[in-house]
C-alpha cells in the first residue's frame, strides 16, 4: 500500500511539474515586455517545477530501494538480489528513469540561470525554452512514464539490471553526460536573445560560462564512458564509433566550437548563435539516436517506434526554430565575423560524424540493401580536419611570441626518441610517419608548457590546448604501439606466444549476492620477467542467466596490460593479452580537461579591467580587426 | 566603389560555399571508401559475380569444424543464418578474431569478395547472448 502511495506521489509530482511549466508558458506568451513581478512568478514556477522533478526522482529511487516490482520500470531493471549501490542509482540504468533525470537536470540548469538573470535584471524571451522544457516533461509523463504500474498483480521479482551495466563506471558516466548535455539549452537560449538585448556583454560572458560548464561535464562524461567501455566490453578498445558514442561526441564538438566562438571575439554574435544552435540540435539528435530504437547499439535503449516518431517531431520543431533564429541575425554580423577560426573545423567535424551516424538509417528509406559504415570512415575523414585544428592551436601559440625554436625542437626531439626507444623494444618496427607526427605533437606541447611558464594571460586556454595535445599523443602511442596476442590454454598450465608467456592457475569460485565468480589467477611473463599477476573473472548472473567476462587490467602509467578470458564449451580458455601504451594517461588527461572546464565555468567573475590587461595580445588583435572591419564597411 | 562593397558582401558566401563543398567532398570520398553493403551468404552464393570487388559486410554462421589456422591468419566457412542451406562461403582473415568468434555462432565480417573468396579486413562477433546484429534482425523480419 505504502509502495503504491509513494509511486503515485511521484507521478503526481511529475504531472504537477508539467502543469506549472504550462502555466508559466502562458505567462511568457501573454506579454513579451513583462513586469518584474511577472518575471518573478516565472522564475518561481521554474523553481517549483525543478523541485517537483527532484521529488519524482526521489520517489522512483525509493521504489528501486524498496523493490516495488509493481512499477514497470523497477520490474524491468531490478531484482531482489541486485546490490544496494546499483539499486540506489538504478534510475540511470532504466530508459524511463534516465529521461526523468534528464528533464530534472534541464529544469535545474534553467532555474539557476533564470535566478541569475533576475538578479542582474535582464529580461529575455523565455517562450521557446519553456516550450522545450514542457516537451521534455510531457514526454516523461506520457511516452516514457517511470511510474507505470503493472496491473493487476505485481510480480514477485524483477528481471535484473543488464549485467554489462553492473559496474561502477556505469554509475558515474551517464549523470555527467546528462548534466552536460541538458545544460546546452542555456547557451542557445542566451544566444538567441543576444541580438536585441542592450546588456550584451553580460549575456556573452554568461553564454561562455554555461558553454564551459556543459563542455566540462560532457568531457568528463565521455572520458568516463569510454573508461567503462574499455573495462566492461572486453574488446580491448575504448572508442568504437558506435552511434551512441557519436551522439555524445557531436554535442561535445559543437560545444567546443561554441566556446571558441564566445572567446575569440566578444561580439561574435553570428557564430555564437550558429554554434549554440548546432549544439542544441545535435543534442536532441543524440536523444533521438539513443532512444528511438532505430539504431541498435551497445547502449541501445528502448525499442518503441512511437517514441521515435515523437522524438523526430521534437527534433524537427527545434531545428526549424533554430534555423529561423539564425535567419534573424543581420547580414552585417555575418560579414564582420571572422572566418578562419576553429569553430568552422569543429562544426564540419560534427557534420561528418552526423552523416556517418545517420547515413545507414537514411539509406534504409531508399534502398533495400542495409548499409554499414565502418570506423575507417570516421578516422579517415576526420584526419584532415584534426590537422587543421592542430594548425589553429599552433597559430594561437605563435601569437604569444615564443621564439626559442631550437630549445623546443631539442626537447621535442628527445621526447620523441625516448618514447620510441621505450616502445620499440616491444614492437621492433619503425614508421617514419609516426615519428614525425609524434615530434610535431611534442613540439606543440612543449611550446604550450613554455607558454604556461612565461606568460600569465590565457593560462586556462593554454592549459586546455596542452591537455588536448597530450591526449592526442596518448592516443597516437596507444594506437601504434599496441600489441595483441591470443593464447589458448587450459587452467593449470602455461602457454607461450612469441615473447609473452602466461600461467593460468586453477579457478577460484566466489559467490556474490546476484552472481557467481570464477576467478582465474594469471601470471604474465615477458621474456622471462614477471610482468604482472592479474585476476580476470567469468561471472554468471543468476537472475538473467547470462555470463560476463570481466577483464583484469594491470601494468603502469606507461602501459596497461589488459587480459580478457573466454571459456569454451570443452573447458579450454582463450586468453587475449593486450599491451596498451599510455592508456591511463589518456583517462587522466581527459578527466583533468573536464574538471578544468567545470572549474573555469564556476570561477567567480573577474573585474573587467583586470581581464583586459591580461588579454593584451588578444585585445590588440581585436582592435586591429575592428579597424579593418570598419574600413571595409566604409568602402 | 560598388564592386568593393559587393565583394565584401559576397566573400562570406563564397567562403561558406568553399568550406561546405570541401567538407562534403571529404564525406563523399569517405562514404565511397567505407560504406559496406550488408549481404547474406545466400545472396553471395546465388550471384557471386555481382559482388565481386565491392565493399561488403557479410553476416552468417561459422560452419562447424571449418576454422583453419594458416600461415597468414585464419580461414573458415560461413553459411546463411536464416535457412539450412549447407553451401558456404570461404572467408580469409589475416588477424586475430574477436573473443566471441566461435564455430556454430553468428559472426559478421567486413571486406571484399575476390575470386570466390571473401577477404575480410575486420571480423565482429556478437558480444552478448541477447545481442542481435541489427541487420540480421532486419533480415529476419523481412527475409527478402
Amino acid at each position: 500500500m505504502l509502495a503504491i502511495l509513494i509511486s503515485e506521489l511521484g507521478r503526481t509530482a511529475l504531472i504537477t511539474c508539467g502543469a506549472i511549466l504550462c502555466s508559466a508558458f502562458v505567462l511568457c506568451e501573454q506579454r513579451a515586455n513583462r513586469s518584474e513581478s511577472e518575471t518573478a512568478i516565472i522564475v518561481n514556477s521554474y523553481c517549483a517545477s525543478s523541485l517537483l522533478s527532484v521529488i519524482a526522482i526521489m520517489m522512483l529511487t525509493i521504489g528501486f530501494i524498496q523493490n516495488d516490482f509493481g512499477l514497470h520500470t523497477v520490474w524491468a531493471n531490478s531484482h531482489t538480489r541486485l546490490p544496494i549501490q546499483f539499486r540506489l542509482f538504478n534510475i540511470i540504468g532504466s530508459p524511463q528513469g534516465s529521461w526523468l533525470l534528464w528533464t530534472s537536470f534541464t529544469l535545474i540548469n534553467l532555474t539557476y540561470v533564470l535566478k541569475f538573470l533576475q538578479r542582474k535584471n535582464i529580461r529575455i524571451d523565455m517562450r521557446s525554452t519553456t516550450l522545450t522544457a514542457i516537451g521534455f516533461c510531457l514526454f516523461s509523463i506520457i511516452m516514457a512514464s517511470p511510474f507505470q504500474r503493472i496491473i493487476p498483480i505485481a510480480p514477485d521479482n524483477g528481471i535484473d539490471l543488464n549485467p554489462l551495466l553492473q559496474d561502477p563506471g556505469f554509475l558515474i558516466h551517464p549523470p555527467c553526460l546528462y548534466l552536460g548535455s541538458s545544460a546546452l539549452i542555456v547557451p542557445f537560449m542566451l544566444a538567441s536573445n543576444h541580438m536585441n538585448n542592450k546588456r550584451q556583454h553580460i549575456l556573452t560572458k554568461l553564454t561562455k560560462q554555461w558553454a564551459l560548464w556543459s563542455w566540462g561535464w560532457l568531457t568528463l562524461g565521455i572520458t568516463l564512458g569510454s573508461w567503462w567501455a574499455y573495462r566492461e566490453l572486453g574488446w580491448g578498445g575504448w572508442w568504437f564509433w558506435d552511434p551512441v558514442e557519436n551522439a555524445a561526441l557531436m554535442p561535445w564538438l559543437s560545444c567546443t566550437a561554441l566556446i571558441h566562438a564566445c572567446s575569440i571575439r566578444e561580439d561574435n554574435r553570428f557564430w555564437m548563435l550558429v554554434t549554440s544552435a548546432t549544439a542544441f540540435i545535435v543534442n536532441i539528435l543524440g536523444l533521438f539516436i539513443t532512444r528511438s530504437g532505430l539504431l541498435v547499439s551497445v547502449h541501445g535503449f528502448a525499442i518503441d517506434p512511437n517514441k521515435g516518431i515523437v522524438l523526430a517531431f521534437m527534433l524537427g520543431v527545434s531545428s526549424i526554430y533554430a534555423i529561423t533564429t539564425i535567419r534573424q541575425s543581420r547580414t552585417q554580423d555575418l560579414v564582420s565575423s571572422r572566418w578562419r577560426q576553429p569553430q568552422n573545423t569543429l562544426l564540419a567535424m560534427t557534420l561528418i560524424i552526423a552523416v556517418g551516424t545517420l547515413y545507414p538509417m537514411a539509406n534504409a528509406w531508399w534502398s533495400e540493401m542495409p548499409l554499414v559504415i565502418g570506423a575507417g570512415y570516421f578516422e579517415q575523414v576526420l584526419m584532415p580536419f584534426s590537422i587543421l585544428l592542430l594548425w589553429s592551436i599552433t597559430k594561437q601559440i605563435n601569437q604569444l611570441g615564443i621564439r626559442s625554436y631550437i630549445l623546443v625542437s631539442v626537447i621535442a626531439g628527445s621526447a620523441t626518441m625516448i618514447t620510441h626507444w621505450f616502445y620499440a623494444q616491444i614492437i621492433n618496427t619503425t614508421q617514419a610517419g609516426i615519428l614525425v607526427t609524434l615530434f610535431i605533437l611534442y613540439y606543440v606541447a612543449t611550446m604550450h608548457i613554455i607558454g604556461l611558464i612565461k606568460c600569465r594571460p590565457q593560462r586556462s586556454m593554454l592549459c586546455a590546448h596542452m591537455l588536448i595535445i597530450m591526449i592526442a599523443i596518448a592516443i597516437l602511442c596507444n594506437r601504434y604501439y599496441e600489441r595483441v596476442s591470443l593464447l589458448t590454454t587450459v587452467p593449470g598450465t602455461t602457454a607461450k606466444s612469441q615473447d609473452w608467456s602466461i600461467h593460468v592457475g586453477m579457478p577460484i569460485q566466489k559467490l556474490k549476492s546476484n552472481h557467481s565468480r570464477e576467478v582465474y589467477p594469471i601470471r604474465m611473463t615477458y621474456r622471462q620477467h614477471l610482468v604482472s599477476e592479474l585476476y580476470p573473472e567469468i561471472r554468471t548472473y543468476k537472475p538473467r542467466g547470462t555470463k560476463k567476462s570481466v577483464t583484469a587490467i594491470g601494468g603502469s602509467v606507461l602501459a596497461d596490460h589488459y587480459v580478457n578470458i573466454h571459456k569454451g564449451e570443452t573447458g579450454e580458455l582463450t586468453v587475449r593479452i593486450y599491451y596498451k601504451p599510455l592508456q591511463r594517461l589518456f583517462w587522466m588527461f581527459g578527466c583533468l580537461l573536464g574538471i578544468l572546464g567545470i572549474l573555469q565555468a564556476v570561477r567567480p567573475e573577474k573585474q573587467h579591467v583586470h581581464s583586459k590587461k591580461h588579454n593584451g595580445d588578444r585585445t590588440r588583435l581585436d582592435g586591429m580587426l575592428a579597424v579593418f572591419t570598419n574600413e571595409c564597411s566604409n568602402h | 566603389m560598388v564592386s568593393h562593397k559587393l565583394v565584401n558582401r559576397l566573400m562570406p558566401a563564397m567562403k561558406i560555399t568553399l568550406w561546405c563543398s570541401f567538407s562534403i567532398a571529404c564525406i563523399i570520398y569517405g562514404l565511397r571508401e567505407h560504406a559496406h553493403l550488408f549481404v547474406r551468404v545466400q545472396q553471395i552464393i546465388d550471384n557471386p559475380s555481382q559482388w565481386e570487388r565491392q565493399q561488403l559486410r557479410v553476416g552468417g554462421i561459422v560452419v562447424e569444424q571449418s576454422i583453419r589456422q594458416t600461415s597468414a591468419g585464419i580461414r573458415f566457412s560461413v553459411r546463411d543464418h536464416l535457412n539450412k542451406d549447407p553451401r558456404a562461403v570461404t572467408v580469409h582473415y589475416a588477424g586475430i578474431p574477436p573473443a566471441l568468434f566461435k564455430e556454430g555462432k553468428a559472426m559478421v565480417a567486413n571486406g571484399q569478395f575476390k575470386k570466390g573468396q571473401f577477404i575480410a579486413s575486420e571480423i565482429l562477433a556478437k558480444h552478448d547472448e541477447n545481442y542481435q546484429i541489427p541487420e540480421m534482425t532486419q533480415h529476419a523480419r523481412n527475409p527478402n
